[in-house]
């Protein structure tokens, strides 16, 4: 058995000349990627007219709960985030079961079909057959309209796959052969041995699927935009987007009527685009934290040892 | 084919059998937990992934919507011969090639360079914030961050400000006015937005390093660079190579959004790539079967390449995605 | 060994293929009576037990715009329309692509029921899509008829047939109070400081930029910009289509329509191009122009014009609306813009104000797949709305709620009835924001003399107007903003723009590559320096007489000359 030690070695100087430097430009690099976040806060904070000046940095100049309650207003919108985290939570756990189990198959050294399935899925990362026939096959397997359209046709990435795969493929062999000698299945040693030693790369691939089903709307768009109880909050927000930029739709008198309307309800498309970006990419940026505890350095291989 | 059977005999007892149709059954049975697990998902990839293929006979014709298979009018190479006769094909390809080879380069080494430094954190409650603020802009739509990367370099922009008074410069310059500058500002931004992101990956990787690997390390009295050199690195080897290999493929897929968003008449030279060009001239067009054409060469293109990316580093020996 | 396994997998996946195949088959014919299945069900309860008070409702898909997704009964105007026809409609608005939704709906062969089908219109109807309307109009839609009888010619396509009915059948001219098309905008606070100057020409216009920023070289802190202009994706008409206005023609396009001959000619390669283009050089070797013009996008544009550091600018009014709003709502009444309708040369007239016209396509069509008892029924609800008392519902409400008429029978709104329907919640409710422009509408005036639309009627307008925008009015001695701009001449064909263009057609390509090479060779042009104008803008032209542009005029020049035609009759 390994003991971990902690690290009880001195620092170096070295040491203390890397830590420095790699503080310091973690804090600069930072302030370039929270930047733009702190910005669509402050815009979707402030007042929609004004917005349109620009010249808004990191404070609200007009503060403002107005674009948020144009938003949250919809009655749409509740159920349309019930939806996005319901597609999240099952396409994600689907999906990640899915792959895992394809994934272990595949990086088994003797399985006979090992290069053929790889190669069909691997295929699969560089065509698509277009908008219109996919279209018509989920048409005639009858997902249109179903919660389903979301999960099924995504279920595996093939780029996911690959990267678990040659995650598994990296653990120690022995554990595998030890497993075998004691009588193991297969579905045994998938469930109990690289289940459990493989948690970093699922909580990756869980992360991906998850951050691609949350933001999905191109699908609801095609397959799902007449069942208003199935769209979901990426594309509630999108058609809230699109209605806020009533002057570009060409229609005079309406562009008239709410010329010089000086209600303050008024919202513009810059100021719901910064509302959406923050209603819609702060849960999903929550859930990053959430699964970093699975990162966890050392992993629990000596215990299996 | 020679060292995998030879995995194979190793595992296999009766290596005799292995051949003909009864060593082929039998090993089935054998591995028929493996089939379980594979083939409804076989199933699955040819219905959802390889069945709408057959649209790709549209890029053989002139694609109606309303009219059956058979009703639709042929046309041969058309679509094919639109695209590569078209004067600025050459210099879309260019354009599309530079910009994914720029993104391919700048976003490997950008996000293991993260990755490797983000290890590094001592502090645990430091490291996660960091790691959750350097992934925030890839949630930003490119509407968005095309609008950011537009207000930072215009003429009155942060950018020139900052040069000005550096005295780098002695006239503000209009970044996106030029065209030469465009794949810079493409790269940069990409890597911006997409190297926390990109990251993540590397993170797991290093996660699954062995622990002990480093102790020993440090008791032979290895520095920070030469673990990170030694045991890091070689730690991510395989990952690294795998989704080089797969982003190969990726050749001409460019993306198009912030090309199409930061694009312009002066830049266009440089910023215009297939992506955009089949936007323009067939989406936009109601042109389907152009689209079609322009995806099918594409693939063609992703196979050469990752064919070619697949077998090199098989023959180099750090074998290969199949 | 390799090949066997593979020969068996591949055999596997065939056999699992022609089952899927198969069964998809029989899955199809259940799939389609399944979406079907709200109408079907309707009009089959409707069969058997034919009463009264039955309500039907029916799909209307909405390509032309964005909007809120409603039942029109949820409306006061949509509620009084079922109790008198028994329809309402689910309206979906939509949301991405038009080209990708409607291809799917053709490729399906599945519609609503009601389809304004937008730019994919034409592709519908190739697609046999919509179903012809004339009997049924003719049968059942006598106010439809009676409405859009001078139009009916047009509307029909070469088959002889109608399959859309689209929105704005104009009655008389209305001459609008407010620029609502295309102008040449001047700051308020420069024309104040300039003696309220009244810019007739081109060099005025940009004599009077010049004047003033050169006295006022910089704005609040800030460096003056001469002339701005918008260029960015698809608004770069905002800046090609200037030769057109300046030589006298109203909007009608890529193309000049001659008012005697009728033919149609591309504009982009004849001196007025190369004069605009020379004047925008001209102006930038004087540091007048927007160095960034050609590379803003349009926030950014947007932006700039609410900073008031900009003295000019022309665009059409629709485009800068949320900039003029944040304008108009600030205290500053000269940090405004006032619009002027500038030519080349006097003696032009000017035609920036549409002149009456009618536009085809797109418009609203009843699908195929809808039985004919609901094809009666819509159309009847569309007949509803095309009555005239109905249509008066629709643009001015409701009499003593929504407005007023006077003695002399002329409608007019009071200040608070002005404050409510401009509020947008308002107009949600009452249904006025979605018996928009889109459904069977009249334009124009009505027969008593009212305008269609209130902000169109004199009374109503001036009500609208501020301290700020009488002073203006006052100085030039005007009423209306509009006064300064002349009436438009009749264009029977009016407007071009809205000619059919077949999909892979060479009219079709040159309209892109046109964008393109513009787009691409402009920037150039207007930046060069003057002496280099000549030999860059012969550099264009050799480009542009690549295009095929003799084609695109042929087609434009065919349905002039067809619409004068079928007028005239």
């Amino acid at each position: 058995m390994f003991r971990r030690k902690k690290a009880s070695f001195m620092r170096t100087r070295e040491d203390i000349i890397f830590d420095t430097g790699n503080i310091i430009f973690m804090l600069i690099l930072c302030v370039f990627m929270l930047y733009p976040f702190l910005n669509q806060i402050a815009i979707s904070l402030n007042e929609a007219t004004d917005s349109v000046r620009g010249g808004i940095y990191l404070w609200p100049r007009e503060f403002t709960w107005n674009n948020y309650e144009h938003v949250f207003e919809k009655a749409a919108i509740y159920q349309a985030i019930f939806i996005s985290v319901l597609r999240t939570l099952v396409g994600a756990g689907v999906g990640l079961f899915c792959t895992a189990m394809v994934a272990y198959a595949i990086a088994q050294p003797n399985f006979i079909f090992k290069k053929s399935v790889t190669i069909i899925f691997i295929m699969t990362m560089y065509f698509n057959g277009g908008l219109i026939p996919t279209f018509l096959l989920m048409r005639d397997l009858q997902l249109i309209g179903s919660f389903w359209v979301y999960i099924l046709p995504t279920l595996i990435s093939a780029f996911n796959l690959i990267i678990m795969r040659s995650f598994i493929e990296g653990l120690p062999n022995s554990i595998f052969e030890s497993a075998r000698i004691d009588g193991a299945g297969d579905f045994r040693i998938f469930f109990q041995i690289v289940l459990p030693l493989s948690l970093p790369v699922l909580a990756t691939v869980a992360l991906f699927v998850a951050v691609f089903q949350w933001n999905q709307w191109f699908d609801v768009f095609l397959y799902n935009s007449s069942q208003e109880h199935l769209t979901t909050l990426q594309y509630e927000l999108m058609k809230i987007l699109q209605n806020s930029s009533t002057t570009s739709s060409g229609d005079m008198a309406s562009a008239f009527a709410n010329s010089a309307d000086g209600n303050s309800n008024m919202v513009t498309p810059k100021s719901i685009q910064a509302t959406m970006t923050i209603v819609a990419s702060v849960p999903i940026i929550m859930v990053y934290p959430f699964l970093q505890r699975y990162f966890v350095k050392g992993m629990t291989l000596g215990a299996v040892k | 084919m020679q060292s995998e059977s030879s995995i194979k005999t190793k595992t296999m007892s009766q290596a005799d059998d292995d051949k003909g149709l009864k060593g082929f059954l039998k090993k089935c049975k054998q591995q028929q937990a493996l089939l379980w697990m594979t083939v409804p998902f076989v199933i699955w990839v040819f219905i959802f992934k390889y069945l709408p293929v057959w649209g790709w006979t549209m890029a053989f014709q002139d694609y109606k919507p309303a009219l059956s298979f058979t009703d639709q009018e042929w046309v041969g190479f058309k679509h094919f011969l639109f695209l590569f006769t078209d004067d600025r094909f050459l210099g879309v390809l260019r354009n599309t090639l530079a910009q994914s080879l720029i993104n391919l380069v700048l976003g490997f080494i950008t996000a293991i360079t993260l990755a490797v430094l983000i290890n590094e954190l001592s502090n645990m409650k430091f490291k996660r914030v960091v790691q959750t603020i350097s992934y925030l802009p890839h949630f930003l739509s490119w509407v968005v961050a095309a609008a950011l990367v537009s207000s930072v370099l215009s003429i009155e922009g942060i950018v020139n400000e900052v040069l000005m008074g550096l005295g780098l410069i002695d006239k503000e310059i209009l970044w996106l006015g030029v065209g030469e500058y465009f794949w810079g500002i493409l790269g940069a931004a990409e890597t911006w937005k997409n190297v926390g992101w990109n990251a993540i990956i590397y993170l797991a990787a290093i996660s699954m390093i062995d622990q002990e690997q480093y102790e020993a390390a440090k008791i032979d009295g290895a520095s920070r660079i030469q673990r990170i050199l030694h045991i890091t690195i070689p730690g991510m080897k395989s990952v690294i190579i795998v989704l080089l290999i797969m982003n190969i493929g990726y050749i001409l897929e460019a993306g198009f959004e912030p090309q199409y968003l930061l694009g312009n008449g002066q830049n266009v030279e440089y910023s215009e790539n297939i992506d955009v060009f089949v936007i323009k001239y067939g989406i936009s067009m109601f042109n389907f079967s152009l689209a079609t054409a322009a995806g099918m060469f594409k693939t063609v293109i992703s196979f050469i390449f990752l064919i070619a990316a697949n077998s090199l580093s098989k023959k180099m020996g750090q074998g290969g995605l199949y | 060994m390799d090949w066997k396994k593979n020969v068996w997998l591949l055999s596997l996946l065939v056999a699992v293929c022609l089952l899927i195949a198969a069964c998809s088959d029989d899955s199809e014919e259940t799939g389609s009576s399944d979406s079907d299945s709200d109408a079907t069900e309707e009009s089959g309860n409707e069969e058997n037990e034919e009463s009264d008070g039955e309500i039907y409702t029916y799909d209307f898909f909405d390509a032309s715009g964005p909007g809120e997704d409603i039942n029109t009964s949820e409306t006061t105007l949509g509620k009084m329309f079922e109790e008198e026809t028994g329809v309402n409609f689910d309206i979906e608005h939509i949301v991405g692509d038009v080209n990708q939704k409607i291809g799917t709906m053709i490729a399906s062969g599945e519609y609503p029921e009601l389809l304004n089908a937008e730019q994919s219109t034409d592709a519908v109807i190739d697609a046999g899509g919509f179903i012809p309307l004339n009997d049924l109009l003719e049968e059942h839609a006598p106010n439809i008829m009676e409405m859009y009888g001078p139009y009916l010619e047009l509307m029909k396509r070469d088959d002889g047939n109608i399959y859309v009915i689209s929105s704005g059948a104009a009655h008389d001219f209305a001459k609008p109070a407010n620029v609502e098309q295309g102008a040449w905008w001047i700051k308020r606070d420069v024309l104040k400081e300039l003696d309220y100057p009244k810019p007739e020409t081109l060099d005025e216009y940009f004599d009077i930029i010049e004047e003033y920023t050169e006295a006022n070289p910089q704005i609040d802190g800030a460096d003056t910009i001469g002339f701005t202009a918008l260029t960015h994706d698809w608004r770069f008409f905002a800046l090609s289509n200037q030769p057109m206005h300046l030589a006298g023609y109203p909007n009608d396009g890529g193309i000049f329509v001659d008012m005697d001959t009728h033919e149609a000619t591309v504009y982009n390669n004849k001196p007025e191009t190369e004069r605009w283009l020379k004047k925008l050089n001209e102006i930038n070797s004087k540091g007048l122009f927007d160095q960034e013009a050609f590379t803003q996008n349009y926030d950014e544009y947007l932006a700039k014009l609410t900073t008031g550091r900009v003295v000019g600018f022309f665009d059409y009014r629709w485009q800068v609306g949320d900039a003029m709003n944040t304008l108009q709502e600030d205290d500053d009444p000269y940090n405004d813009y006032m619009a002027f309708p500038v030519v080349f040369e006097e003696g032009v007239k000017d035609q920036y104000l549409d002149p009456i016209g009618f536009t085809a396509s797109p418009g609203m069509g009843i699908t195929t797949g809808t039985s004919e008892e609901d094809q009666i029924r819509i159309i009847k609800y569309l007949d509803h709305i095309a009555k005239e008392e109905v249509q008066k519902l629709v643009t001015w409400g409701i009499e003593g709620e929504t407005y007023e008429v006077g003695d002399d029978g002329r409608y007019y709104r009071t200040e608070e009835q002005i404050e409510q329907t401009r509020s947008t919640e308002f107009r949600d409710e009452f249904g006025f924001s979605y018996f928009e422009w889109g459904w069977p509408r009249m334009n124009g005036l009505y027969e008593d003399g009212n305008a269609v639309e209130p902000p169109k009627q004199p009374e109503v307008a001036s009500m609208m107007y501020d301290d700020g925008d009488k002073e203006f009015l006052e100085a030039y001695d005007i009423e209306t903003f509009t006064e300064l701009f002349s009436e438009p001449d009749p264009r029977p064909w009016f407007p071009a723009w809205d000619t059919p263009i077949e999909t892979g057609s060479q009219a079709q390509l040159y309209e892109q590559q046109l964008d393109d090479l513009m787009k691409r060779k402009f920037p150039e042009i207007v930046f060069a320096d003057s002496s280099d104008f000549d030999a860059q803008w012969s550099s264009y032209l050799d480009e542009f007489e690549g295009l095929p542009y003799e084609e695109y005029e042929e087609v434009i020049t065919d349905s002039v000359k067809r619409k004068v035609e079928l007028v005239e009759q």
